[in-house]
């Protein structure tokens, strides 16, 4: 390799203090650990390691590589031969390129504070740089406590009233969640300066205490705002229920514009269900990147007008990853799946384009609402031959995927194959068994859950009621129901509820279901309602069923469901002209009862029936199978 | 298919017909119903032994769900129907959901 090619015998001549290769020309050229290895080799065997000045280079030249090994060695050399040595005690320089690489490499702020204090213990000069690194690694990794020990050294030193280390501090404060904590420490400041405005303002902005924000913005002068302040205030606004207006009002007045700002009104205009207005700033803007596009895209899909979505995607001059998802999740928010898969088929013939793991986890969800399993174990096999890790949303994805097209061994499969589940994970499979019928087995695995002690959280128990449901285990259901509450102290939800009252109803039991409903906390939704009209009808108990149905219609007069419902209650009891006056209703309202649809897979294409479909190419062979009396 | 399937016990179940009509055009409401014509569909263009995958957007009714069973007993063929709420796995004339839906 790079060092033994000049030893490639033992002979004296030939030994690393001898060689002819200048060591400090193989630096740049360490790449991996083996590297690293020889050269530790050949410095401590030829004593360059003891040349103050070559360690020095040595240690700057590695401490910012982006490779790992090189990093790692850097530090252990900066340790052993530098830290302990007093001629360089008071020069700071290299202890913050240490420093430095704890903070900016993401993986480990805590050992910037280690470094830190080490330095503090030797007695060497804290500057300026050193404390601003520091603080960068606090923030980084949410250490508050770490960050008031820091706050209390500086305030300690000369440095205690630099405007940018206070304006670190603010920042930081702000980013660990303690508005009221960089308030403070703005309070105090001697001097401020924009940046602290800035950081202040978008602290409260991100608290959604935006009136405290508009007290700081409007006490400052004018030429004190910059960009980020007006833009600052804009986001808080949209962020806001009723704050649309005051956003308008100040994009109209702010001195100038960039693309963040037009990019924040839109964002807001969308995010209010505004789309002309969204779109009238869309084709003025004086320009557009990504975001813009992406932004229109889904704010179109959200309000449900998939075809200006796809006419605004075809529009884009260059698309990438992130617009080509939105625009399948898109698709597949509003039930277009079939539409998404081949937006994916596109994607993966496009050379410039590599899935990445969200659009991986969009394709699942079409996969598993379409029911198209050799589709879903072509793209799980994608996923193991790219390497992509199921310990994320990805494994929840490919269970739910699994679960939902009815492969129920294949889902559980892909469960204990995953090292490090999440609760998530359990989630899905659990309700996978549910769908399945598998209400024994659901238990067992909340028995596994709670031997790996991992707390089974409000969704685990939709699931598990569900799964009682289903299989019929009503008094197991109620168990289920006190112990969510009373050991693990969840309140259930409205579909906690409407889970019992699903028990309840299939069991005949439509007494104790309306008693139970008469109990809830909180108002039925029209769902819990439909369950009960709808156990009345099979249980023929008409007192019940039929106020509760008028109740219900209305309550949401624009459902087909509840009519259909109330109609068939009628029939049941052989009131037809009530089932004729019904039907007439939802006639002139123009409520259609949605109808009955199957959808076949066979060799890869999938062929949808509706009833009494006749568009069927080979129908008239299927009639004729229906029909051979 | 309906002759091969009255032999093995099949009778229409008109229960859920809510419909103002007579006994007979009960019979053949039932008969229309999409899991039906998947079902025939599936068995005309696939070989033995090919399960059969079946997607419903509203629950299954009795009628269908009871047809499913015997073609799944006649015929020998697996039948999985996923409905609004739940799976049916059909096989050798039963049905996973223990016939409780």
């Amino acid at each position: 390799m790079l060092v033994c090619a000049s030893s490639s015998s033992c002979s004296p001549s030939h030994q690393p203090w001898s060689s002819s290769i200048p060591t400090l020309t193989l630096l740049p050229k360490c790449t991996t650990s083996q590297h690293v290895k020889q050269l530790h080799a050949r410095i401590t065997t030829s004593g360059l390691i003891k040349n103050t000045s070559f360690s020095t280079k040595l240690v700057l030249t590695f401490i910012s590589s982006p490779h790992a090994p090189l990093v790692e060695f850097a530090r252990y050399v900066f340790f052993k031969h530098h830290a302990t040595q007093d001629q360089h005690g008071d020069d700071p320089f290299l202890w913050n390129a240490v420093i430095r690489s704890y903070s900016h490499g993401g993986c480990d702020p805590s050992g910037a504070l280690v470094v830190l204090c080490f330095m503090h213990e030797n007695g060497v000069n804290l500057d300026r740089y050193s404390f601003s690194l520091a603080l960068k690694a606090c923030s980084q990794g949410g250490l508050l406590k770490e960050a008031m020990q820091v706050y209390g050294l500086l305030s300690k030193t000369y440095l205690c009233s630099d405007v940018f280390l206070q304006n670190c501090l603010v920042g930081l404060f702000v980013r660990c969640g303690c508005v009221e904590f960089a308030r403070q420490v703005f309070d105090r400041m001697p001097e401020r300066d924009t940046v602290s405005y800035n950081s202040m303002i978008d602290g409260y902005v991100k608290c959604g205490v935006v009136e405290k924000a508009r007290e700081l913005f409007d006490g400052m002068l004018l030429e004190e705002r910059n960009l980020i302040t007006w833009n600052s205030m804009i986001g808080g606004y949209v962020r806001c229920e009723d704050g649309l207006d005051l956003a308008w009002s100040m994009f109209e007045e702010m001195p100038e514009r960039d693309l963040v700002s037009w990019n924040t009104m839109i964002g807001g205009c969308v995010k209010h269900e505004k789309m002309e207005d969204a779109q009238a700033l869309f084709d003025e803007m004086p320009e557009r990147d990504l975001v813009s596009w992406v932004t229109m895209i889904d704010g179109y899909a959200k309000s449900g007008n998939v075809a200006a979505s796809r006419s605004l995607f075809d529009e884009m001059p260059r698309r990438d990853v992130i617009s080509c998802n939105s625009m399948m999740a898109g698709y597949v928010q509003n039930g277009y799946c079939i539409e998404a898969l081949k937006l994916f088929h596109d994607m993966r013939r496009a050379t410039n384009m590599l899935p990445d793991d969200t659009t991986l986890l969009i394709v699942l969800t079409a996969i598993a609402q379409l029911g198209q399993v050799d589709f879903g174990i072509a793209i799980h096999r994608y996923v193991n031959d790219n390497g992509h890790s199921l310990s994320g949303k990805l494994g929840v994805a490919l269970i739910d995927m699994y679960s939902k097209c009815g492969s129920i061994e294949n889902a559980i499969s892909v469960f204990e194959s995953i090292e490090r589940k999440c609760v998530d994970h359990w989630n899905a499979l659990i309700s996978g068994l549910a769908i399945h019928g598998m209400g024994e087995m659901a238990f067992e695995f909340l028995m596994e859950m709670e031997r790996l002690s991992i707390t089974p959280d409000d969704i685990t128990f939709i699931g598990l009621l569900s799964a009682c449901g289903h299989a019929g285990m009503l008094k197991e259901g109620l168990i289920c129901f006190e112990v969510m509450q009373k050991v693990y102290n969840l309140e259930p939800k409205v579909q906690h509820y409407g889970c019992i009252v699903d028990m309840f109803s299939r069991a005949g039991k439509v007494e104790q279901a309306k008693q139970f409903i008469q109990m809830m906390p909180f108002e039925p939704n029209d769902v819990i309602w439909k369950t009960l009209i709808s156990a009345c009808q099979i249980h023929q108990n008409f007192s019940v069923g039929e106020p509760v149905a008028k109740q219900l219609i209305q309550l949401s007069s624009c459902s087909p469901s509840s009519y259909v419902l109330l109609s068939n209650i009628y029939a049941s009891l052989g009131m037809w002209e009530n089932v004729k006056r019904v039907r007439t209703e939802m006639k002139e309202r123009n409520l259609k009862k949605v109808p009955g649809c199957s959808w076949i897979e066979l060799e890869g294409s999938v062929h949808q029936f509706s009833v009494q479909d006749k568009t069927h190419p080979q129908v008239n062979e299927i009639y004729s199978l229906l029909n051979s009396l | 298919m309906m002759q091969e399937l009255r032999n093995a016990g099949y009778s229409p179940d008109t229960s859920e017909v809510f419909l103002d009509v007579g006994e007979e055009d009960k019979e053949s409401a039932v008969y229309r119903h999409s899991e039906k014509l998947a079902i025939a569909y599936a068995l005309i263009s696939s070989g033995k032994g090919v399960t059969i995958r079946i997607v419903k957007n509203l629950r299954m009714c009795v009628d269908c769900h009871h047809m499913a069973k015997l073609v799944s007993e006649v015929y020998g063929r697996e039948i999985i129907v996923r409905d609004k709420t739940r799976f049916h796995h059909f096989s050798q004339g039963s049905c996973s959901c223990n016939d409780f839906w």
